[in-house]
């Protein structure tokens, strides 16, 4: 897959090969502009880095193969995308003139956006529209260019807008390829190495 | 009647554009955005600067533990846990070992010097063991 952020007149890209297992557990190699492994699980996310045969494990939550967009697809749990294992509920479903199928999921805790709603068109989700409390937008996840891939429908695109704050915009566009599913590869073994070191990072 | 239903069906069409309109994204104008922009070092993998760590010349804070010294602790001080927090553990780990009377009246300080032995000799590497929080690090 690859992914461009654009905030500010800037650019970054990132490329990777991505293995997604039934459970949540994701491995990716990204492949530029560093490469390095990330293994993504319930429980967190752990980067090596071959180069330096180092490692380094987040268990803060901020890493989690269960809301991949990959894992939510292939483990069908397109109702809610997902939102339902993260405390959402579901506030109301309606339909509009257009045929577009609306389910707004809402949650209390803390630190999550307090509204999400779900744009169906014929089954399919096309847009995740994120709001404050308030009605103010956030964000909006388009999904688009679905294809089958064996008995798996995914789509190969998706667009990220997000407000940050009312002045900014942050767009974040990601392009699947070479999807496959139920087929070997060398990646879904993969395991950080037992004389890898680990190492702290430094925050940003 | 015939003004109604014409204004009727304008109120309703400019409804439809709308919603139509927010659950879709012009692709072409999003490639365009993208080629227009500057091309950046990644801000990947959020917050955590990968490329600083990855550099033995760099100014970030890694920190890096040797074997060696944590089966010398486990070995002079192991019934305090301290070869525990060298390696990374649990802010309560020194507790848990010292009021069980040095890690169960020093069972499991020697357990875990022997199988961080056999790691040692067997060249397979202490890294199951660093940042590891159980109390039995080996289980």
């Amino acid at each position: 897959m690859e992914r461009k952020e654009v905030s500010g007149g800037k650019v970054t890209s990132t490329r990777k090969h991505v293995c997604c297992q039934s459970g949540g557990r994701l491995v990716s190699f990204v492949s530029y502009p560093d490469k390095y492994y990330v293994i993504e699980d319930a429980s967190g996310g752990t980067f090596y880095l071959p180069g330096s045969n180092q490692y380094y494990t987040d268990r803060s939550g901020t890493f989690s193969g269960k809301d991949n967009l990959l894992n939510i697809f292939l483990s069908r749990a397109v109702f809610d995308m997902g939102l339902g294992q993260f405390g959402y509920t579901l506030k109301s479903t309606e339909t509009d003139p257009e045929g577009y199928l609306i389910r707004t999921f809402v949650t209390d805790k803390a630190g999550d956006t307090p509204v999400v709603e779900l744009v169906f068109k014929d089954y399919l989700p096309v847009c995740m529209i994120y709001k404050s409390a308030d009605g103010t937008l956030r964000g909006k996840v388009y999904l688009s260019d679905y294809r089958t891939v064996k008995r798996f429908v995914f789509p190969h695109r998706t667009t990220e807008v997000m407000y940050p704050n009312p002045k900014d915009s942050v767009v974040t566009r990601t392009i699947y390829s070479n999807l496959t599913v139920d087929e070997d590869d060398e990646l879904f073994d993969f395991s950080v190495p037992p004389d890898a070191r680990p190492v702290k990072m430094n925050k940003r | 009647m015939k003004k109604f239903f014409l204004a009727l069906a304008v109120l309703l069409g400019c409804a439809v554009v709308a919603n139509a309109s927010n659950y879709s994204i012009n692709d072409s104008d999003i490639d365009a955005l993208i080629a227009c922009a500057e091309e950046t070092p990644s801000l990947d993998i959020d917050s955590f600067d990968l490329a600083a760590a990855s550099s033995a010349s760099s100014s970030a804070v890694i920190s890096e533990k040797s074997d060696a010294v944590a089966l010398v602790l486990c070995f002079l001080v192991g019934g305090f846990g301290v070869h525990r927090h060298y390696m990374g553990t649990s802010p309560a780990m020194w507790a848990l070992y010292t009021f069980t009377f040095g890690g169960i009246f020093g069972i499991v300080p020697f357990v875990d010097f022997i199988v961080m032995l056999i790691d040692l000799v067997e060249d397979n590497g202490f890294g199951a063991y660093y940042g590891n929080t159980k109390f039995f690090m080996w289980a």
